[in-house]
Parts: C-alpha cells; structure tokens; sequence
C-alpha cells in the first residue's frame, strides 16, 4: 500500500474487487461521503477536545506483520473465544467447537454461506454513517467479523470477541468491522476485549454492529486496554428491535487516545437499553466517550450510567445525547455522569444532553464532579490501612456500581479483577 | 502507656488545646467530661492525626513512641483507636472487607500471617456475636445506611476486630437509647483488660454507671482542670460545670 500521511488516504478509491455489487456500492458510496465532507476537525462540536493531528500525520501501513499474541491474561474462563487479529479472523487462536446454533465467520465465508443476512445488515447500516472515519472503515475493511445468533438459541457460556492489534516493526492502521445478529427471541452474553500489543503505533478504526431483532436480549461487556503507542477510534451502532434488551457496559483503562462513538436507534417499541462506561485513567492518557440514542419509536427505556476516574494529566469527554423524536410516547431516558478528579492536571469534559420532541415522556439527566472525600480518607486510615490501599478502597467503593450493571457473573468477574488491578497502578501513579 | 505533655493544637489558627497533660497506664480507665467546646474531641482527633489540626506545642508519648510523628494509619497499627463521634459513612465498601483489609494491616505489621476470607468470617461472627450485634452488619456497606446507634455498635465492632492497647471513645454514648448504651457498655466491659486502657469522653455520667472508671478528668477551655476518682463524676451531676471552672480559676 502506499505510504502517505494518514490524511492521504481518503484519497484512496475502493479498489476494484470481486465482492457482490452491493458491497461494491455500499463501498463506493462511503468513498464519496469521505470526499464531500472531508476529517473532522476540532471546529465539530463532537470532536472539539480531541487532537487529530498526529493521526492524521502519521504514515500508516495497511498491512503489516503481526507480533505474537500472548492473550493467557486476556481470555475469560469457560467462553467460546474468537480473535480478530489485525482486522481478520485468527482461527488457530478460536475455539472450533461453537455450538450449532451460534454462527461466527469471516465476511468471506459469510458471502458465501449468508451472503443474504450479511447484505440485509450492511444495507441496514448503509444510512447511518457516524462520521468519516467511520466511513474509512467502510472504504478499507479487507475482512471481518459475522455474528449471528439463531432465533430462541440462549448460549450457554459467553462468546468473547478479542480484538487483537499488533504490529512488530511498521506504524499500521486496522480496519476491524464486525458485525453481530440476535435474531428474534435469542439471548446471549458476549464480551468485546481490546487489546494492543505493539512496539509500533497503531490506529484501530473499528466498526461493530449490533443487531438486536425482537424480544432477543443481549448482554455485552467492552475492555479496552491498549498500550501507550495506540490510538483507538471505534464507532459502534446498535439497532433496537421491539422488546429488546440490550445491556452494555464498557470498562476503559489505558490508551494513547481513544474515541468511542455509540449509536443506540430504538426501532421497535417496549425495548430498553443500558450504557454504561467506566473510565479508569491516569498518565496523559485520553478518553473520548460519545452516545446517542435515538427514541425513534415510543414506549422504549434508555439509562446510561457513566463513571470516570482520572489521575494525572488524563483528560476524559463524556457526551451524551438522547433524542425523543416525535411521536415516541411514553419513552423514558436517564443519564448520568459521576466523576472522581484524582489530580489537580486531570480534566473531564461531562455533557449529557437531552432533545425531546415529543411530550408525555420522561426524560433526566445529570452530571457530578468530585474528589475523593479527606473524611473516608481519614476514617479508613484511622484503622490502619494505609493512604494508598485507603484511597483504591474508596475509588473502587466509586468504580463498582458500574461494575454492579454487569449481570453475567463470569463477565463481571472479569472485569471486577482487572479493575481491582489497573486500580492500585492508576491510584498511586505521581503525576 | 499514654503520656501526655502540654499539648496545644489548633484549626485554622484558632487554639483549642491549651497545654493539656494526661498520663494513662495500662488497666485503667480514664473519663473525660467537660462543657461544650472545651476540646475534648479535638484531643481524640489530635491524637488519632487528623490533618486539619496542627500540634503547636506539647508531646505525647504512646508505648514509648512519639505519637505525633506517626500517619494515622501507623498509630493504629501501633494499637491506638478512636471510636468516631460521628462514624463516616463510606457507600460502596463492604463493611466486612473493610474490617479484614483493617484487621490484615495490622497482622501484616506484628509480621503475622494474614486471616484468609474463611478464617476471617469465624473471626468476625465471634465478635458479632459477644457484642449481640446484628449479624446484617457484615455485609452492608460501611456505616451507610445506619442509625445513630448501628454506627455506634459499628465503631464497638471495629474496637473489638482490631483489639487496640488503648481506645479512645468520643461520645459513643450520644445518641444512645438505654438498649443500645448497655449493649455498647457491656461490649466495651468485655473487651477491657489489665494490658489495656479506655478512655471516654462524655457528657453524661450516665454511661459511668455501666463502665466504671478508675479516673475522671473535667476538661475546660483546652486543658484538664481537676482530677479524681469516680466520685467526681457523680458531683459534676449535682453541681454542673460552673462550680469547677470558677473554683479552677480561683487557683490560677
């Protein structure tokens, strides 16, 4: 591939390719919204904090030769596990013995095998272009990966979805684009893990899509953590169905940048959806957090809870947006924004928003900023354990009710101990 | 065991200790009474460190260490103990991990074994059950939630896991319907001992007829102004504190 500057690459048309025309159009139709609108740039409200600049600077190869994963401390027990390793499906690292009714592939193997399903979802997706780096994956994805979960199938043991990125020597860029069905009545818990390994920087510009069909109900857990040297973008949407339930939370630990964009479009009525974030940061690590969800129907139930805790320089962005639109009788939306300033130089940037075209709705929202309290401090050193060990104590007492929203005691138990660990480490990290 | 020696401290240049002494010596027990304001639950956050006092002057010895150089956390390790006059409430922390991590601490810092999970709840329902405390206790959060009295018997909890040389008892008997003020007593008779001390600060000589003290000390104006035995406490009743302060300042 050519090396450029990554600002460069929108130039870059989708290269002719024997995908079905629909692909081709879906492709070429992302090109063009790259050429209209070009990167976003600081003047943006929803990028306003975020610096692209040594993104957009850097040369970036698309291919690139992968380092060994070690994923032991990564991978949760008793799972099915599936790796997408720089953008495509490692099968050696994947469990084979799936059961019958879960479906997990490449996209080559799903034109082949589900080539209608895999067209109905990009086509589904075709209207909801988040922003253009979003649009870049539509351009560039070589692979990815197809999920779907057959009507009433509840799957035993969760699936955990290891998004692997490494690089050995060159700076690269990845286009991981996965995308995951629940048809109608199924249940299952699936675990999203982002790791990095990388002596090179790497971008990732992932892409998830989640369908959730009637009365299917998904539990998902996101963990990032990457290593200094990589930047993240991910842009994630979720289609509601009537009576879905989708249960989402993400625990965010250390990364160069990274910028989550969710889209949650409730499209059927009586469904609900949880959002729910837990950023644990220190050093100058940068976290930009942004969601949307749309009541375009009534009667459906949005509660976002999100949690930041920062120390050093660290800087966090919290942007909610729920938006009743007209019409959507008797929707209920909630958010919430609890923030915990460990240092004097961290920043958090909160705003939940509300856009409510319609009455006869509830609809709330709030936002706290604060320290951790000198009299806990005091009252738990009193008893002999020491400040350090003190103030974890009561940044996790902070952390947990986030933690608490995760239903899947395997889950839960995953994150709740790479918490306990990235814990000690951000705590006691001097600025 | 405790050798106070002219201890002046003050808030935000404003003096509330004023040359205070007080010696303690293993198996007593010592009470403190004294008007509003005159600095008796400074003297218990002096001693158990609290930043937001500074000690100008004085020193105070525990075990042959000096007190006031230690963090908070070492003078607990150290076997000193404050029972809060108003315990914090901490949404969030188990209280029973909370008193483990505690009790673990100090094991860590006598170079003993830490208690595992198990060994720990054997430890912790033997208490619960000489202190007749709920055994609900344990698993809710600490002191969130509670009333003036659970956190009371709270504090009495942590005394008992943590099983200080000497303890500092800062009104634990305000707020106390006569129930609880001889649950308290008793569990606090209980954990009493010829190698340990007890200090009360009250305003009521009430709690005197549960746990009988060897001393009484009235404290006026940042200082102790008179000093005697059980008696003392049952004519402060009568006469008030007005009758001492005058007559302490008459022998000034």
């Amino acid at each position: 591939m050519t090396l450029a500057p990554y600002r460069e690459v929108k130039q870059f048309e989708p290269s002719a390719n024997t995908a079905p025309a629909w692909l081709a159009a879906f492709r070429k139709n992302a090109y063009e919204s790259i050429q209209k609108n070009g990167f976003p740039s600081r003047k943006q409200e929803g990028w306003k904090y975020l610096n692209l600049e040594p993104i957009l600077s850097n040369v970036f190869a698309e291919n690139t030769k992968a380092e060994e994963l070690n994923l032991n401390d990564m991978l949760l027990e008793d799972a099915y596990q599936v790796v997408v390793q720089n953008g495509k499906i490692n099968t050696t690292l994947s469990s084979s013995d799936l059961p019958q009714n879960l479906v997990v592939c490449s996209f080559e193997d799903a034109l082949k095998n589900y080539e209608r399903e895999l067209e109905t979802c990009i086509n589904l997706s075709q209207a909801e272009t988040l922003n253009s780096f979003e649009a870049l994956n539509r351009v560039h994805f070589q692979d990815g990966l197809f999920c779907l979960i057959q009507k009433e199938t509840k799957l035993e043991k969760p699936l955990q979805i290891l998004i692997a990125n490494s690089s050995a020597e060159t700076d690269a860029v990845f286009y991981p684009r996965l995308y995951v069905v629940a048809n109608e009545g199924s249940k299952a818990n699936i675990l999203f893990t982002q790791v990095g390994k990388s002596n090179a920087k790497t971008l990732c510009n992932l892409a998830t899509y989640l369908f959730a069909k009637e009365n299917s109900c998904l539990e998902l857990v996101s963990y990032q953590d990457e290593t200094e040297k990589n930047y993240s973008l991910a842009n994630n949407f979720v289609f509601q169905a009537a009576g879905s339930a989708v249960n989402w939370t993400t625990y965010t630990h250390s990364c160069n940048v990274i910028r989550n964009e969710t889209k949650v479009a409730f499209t059927g009525k009586s469904a609900s959806t949880n959002i729910n974030s837990l950023c644990l940061l220190s050093g100058e690590n940068e976290v930009y957090n942004h969601v949307t969800v749309e009541h375009r129907v009534g009667a459906c139930t949005s509660q976002q809870l999100s949690k930041h805790i920062l120390n050093g320089k660290a800087r966090n962005e919290f942007n909610s947006m729920s938006h009743i639109f007209e019409g959507a009788s008797l929707s209920d939306s909630q958010q919430m924004s609890r923030s915990m300033l460990l240092s004097d130089k961290a920043r958090i940037f909160s705003r939940p928003q509300l856009r409510v075209y319609n009455e006869d709705v509830k609809a709330a929202h709030g936002a706290t900023i604060g320290q951790v309290s000198a009299d806990e401090l005091f009252y738990l050193q009193s008893r002999g354990i020491a400040k350090d060990e003190a103030t974890s104590l009561l940044v996790y007492g902070f952390a947990e009710e986030v933690v608490e929203t995760i239903a899947d005691k395997t889950m839960r138990a995953f994150i709740e101990k790479h918490v306990q660990r990235d814990l000690r480490e951000v705590v006691s990290t001097e600025v | 065991m405790l050798t106070i020696k002219n201890l002046h401290a003050q808030i935000e240049e404003n003096e509330i200790l004023k040359g205070l002494n007080l010696e303690v010596k293993p198996g007593e027990v010592h009470a403190i009474m004294g008007p509003n304001g005159s600095g008796k639950s400074t003297l218990a956050k002096v001693l158990a460190g609290d930043a937001s006092y500074e000690v100008t002057e004085g020193s105070v010895l525990f075990d042959g260490k000096d007190l006031l150089e230690l963090e908070p956390e070492e003078r607990a390790l150290e076997g000193f103990f404050m029972a809060f006059q108003y315990p914090v409430e901490i949404p969030g922390v188990n209280n029973a991990s909370f008193l483990r991590m505690a009790y673990n601490a100090k094991r860590k810092h006598q170079g003993k074994p830490e208690l595992d999970v198990l060994d720990f709840e054997e430890l912790l329902t033997e208490k619960i059950n000489m202190l007749s405390i709920n055994p609900a206790f344990a698993e809710r959060n600490v002191n969130h939630g509670f009333s003036g009295g659970e956190k009371k018997r709270n504090e009495i909890l942590q005394m008992a896991v943590l099983d200080p040389k000497i303890a500092i008892l800062d009104e634990t008997d305000s707020g106390l319907d006569i129930d609880a003020l001889r649950i308290v007593s008793e569990g606090v008779n209980k954990l009493k001992r010829e190698d340990n001390a007890v200090i009360l600060i009250t305003h009521y000589q009430r709690l005197l007829n549960y746990i009988v003290p060897d001393v009484v000390h009235i404290m006026t104006n940042g200082k102790i102004i008179k000093s005697g035995d059980k008696t003392l406490a049952y004519e402060l009743e009568e006469t008030g504190y007005e009758n001492f302060i005058t007559e302490a300042t008459a022998t000034v």
